[in-house]
């Protein structure tokens, strides 16, 4: 079990892992298909039956149409994603996922957060957004502290499945890019197989993207 | 006590990681009165867990509650089960009045922040695990230390458990852990 719990699984989108929002069109520009994203995808799928697995809020799986135009805007980006996060956990604060997106066109960089940390859980915790414009020399966030059941629901079970794992989310994106080099633009924890995972997007250095999901270890 | 006996109790104790929690802390404290109430239900957990189900849902937990100066048979559940993270679910409470023949509870869908995070919580852990809460419950009934009140999935040492209290005879709660990985 153990070199299961250890390994990295790089997965195409649609393939094996059933999300919680819409998947993305089977010829959506934004599909990558290379050999090497369908290469781990067995070892997923041949986990001894259990029942059947949660979904995961796939977030990253519903922009999928988004994506062409958010890679093409990356490159703008002045920070990477692990120097957003880092930005974001001060004063006690945990980052929970993040993400570069494009909001009415600009590139944003979005990092949800726990304010209090991820020892109290989500009901006695503070939870937000930091967002801001990456492409300026010093990233300056707006702060959103979420009242809306959208955004509640979401971060808690983001925060719940960081405090299911045992891993930061900078640990993850280091482990995802020692797998597959590039630019990683979306981080955000999952359920697979009743397990906390971590969804990876990674643009390529040589174009389109990839999605690599590194096991939590819980 | 018989060898099978004995062998039942070795197994449910492997299956388990019990923590018997003695009384005298805040959460006890505050659950006097609630102790002192539970004898005038009328109604187990198990029949709050089969409503969520009767609902069309999942149950991800149970409690009965003194609140308003009433005990309530209360469940939280997730209308499109486990299968469905919190954000696309509808998580909502079947709860009444807990006294009464007929326990009729009414159907309050969560809006509001106190109630989403901690069924949204409740629900990512019951999706991080194999454990329902009828078998967390059964378990607990089977250590045969009184009788089940609460069911609620928690952390424990970054695991999925579920924390079941009972109510022992002599009117005392207690705290029973069910490790997430029993089955």
């Amino acid at each position: 079990m153990k070199h299961w719990m250890n390994r990295l699984n790089v997965a195409a989108w649609g393939v094996a892992l059933v999300g919680c929002a819409t998947e993305p069109a089977p010829n959506s520009p934004a599909q990558p298909a290379t050999a090497q994203s369908v290469v781990a995808v067995p070892s997923v799928v041949t986990v001894p039956a259990e029942p059947p697995p949660a979904e995961h809020t796939g977030e990253a799986e519903s922009k999928a149409h988004d994506d062409t135009a958010l890679l093409a805007a990356l490159p703008s980006a002045k920070l990477d994603l692990a120097r957003g996060i880092a930005q974001a956990e001060t004063q006690g604060a945990r980052a929970i996922s993040a993400k570069f997106e494009l909001e009415d066109g600009k590139l944003s960089l979005s990092v949800y957060t726990a304010k209090k940390g991820i020892e109290l859980d989500a009901e006695h915790n503070v939870l937000a957004e930091l967002s801001g414009d990456p492409t300026q020399a010093a990233w300056q966030p707006k702060e959103e502290v979420f009242a809306d059941v959208k955004h509640i629901t979401r971060a808690s079970y983001h925060l719940t499945l960081v405090q299911r794992s045992k891993m930061t989310l900078a640990a993850v994106i280091a482990k995802a890019l020692a797998q597959q080099p590039g630019q990683v633009y979306s981080v955000e924890p999952a359920i697979h197989e009743r397990s906390p995972i971590f969804h990876v997007m990674i643009a390529k250095a040589g174009g389109g993207q990839v999605k690599v999901d590194v096991e939590s270890g819980a | 006590m018989t060898l099978f006996r004995m062998g039942q109790l070795r197994g449910l104790m492997l299956g388990c990681a019990v923590a018997l929690l003695a009384s005298g802390t805040r959460a006890e404290n505050s659950d006097a009165e609630l102790l002192s109430r539970l004898p005038k239900s009328k109604h187990a957990l198990q029949e709050a867990l089969d409503a969520v189900r009767t609902a069309g849902g999942v149950p991800i937990s149970a409690k009965l509650e003194f609140e308003d100066g009433k005990l309530w048979l209360s469940a939280y559940g997730a209308k499109s089960g486990l299968d469905k993270c919190a954000e696309k679910n509808e998580l909502f409470e079947l709860k009444g009045d807990a006294t009464v023949e007929k326990w009729s509870p009414e159907r309050e869908v969560f809006q509001d922040k106190e109630h989403l995070t901690r069924a949204s919580a409740q629900l990512t852990l019951m999706q991080t695990t194999q454990l329902t809460l009828d078998i967390a419950v059964a378990k607990a009934d089977a250590m045969k230390k009184g009788s089940v009140y609460s069911a609620i999935p928690t952390l424990k040492d970054g695991k999925t458990a579920i924390n079941v209290r009972i109510r022992t005879a002599n009117g005392q709660g207690i705290a029973v852990v069910i490790d997430g990985k029993a089955q």
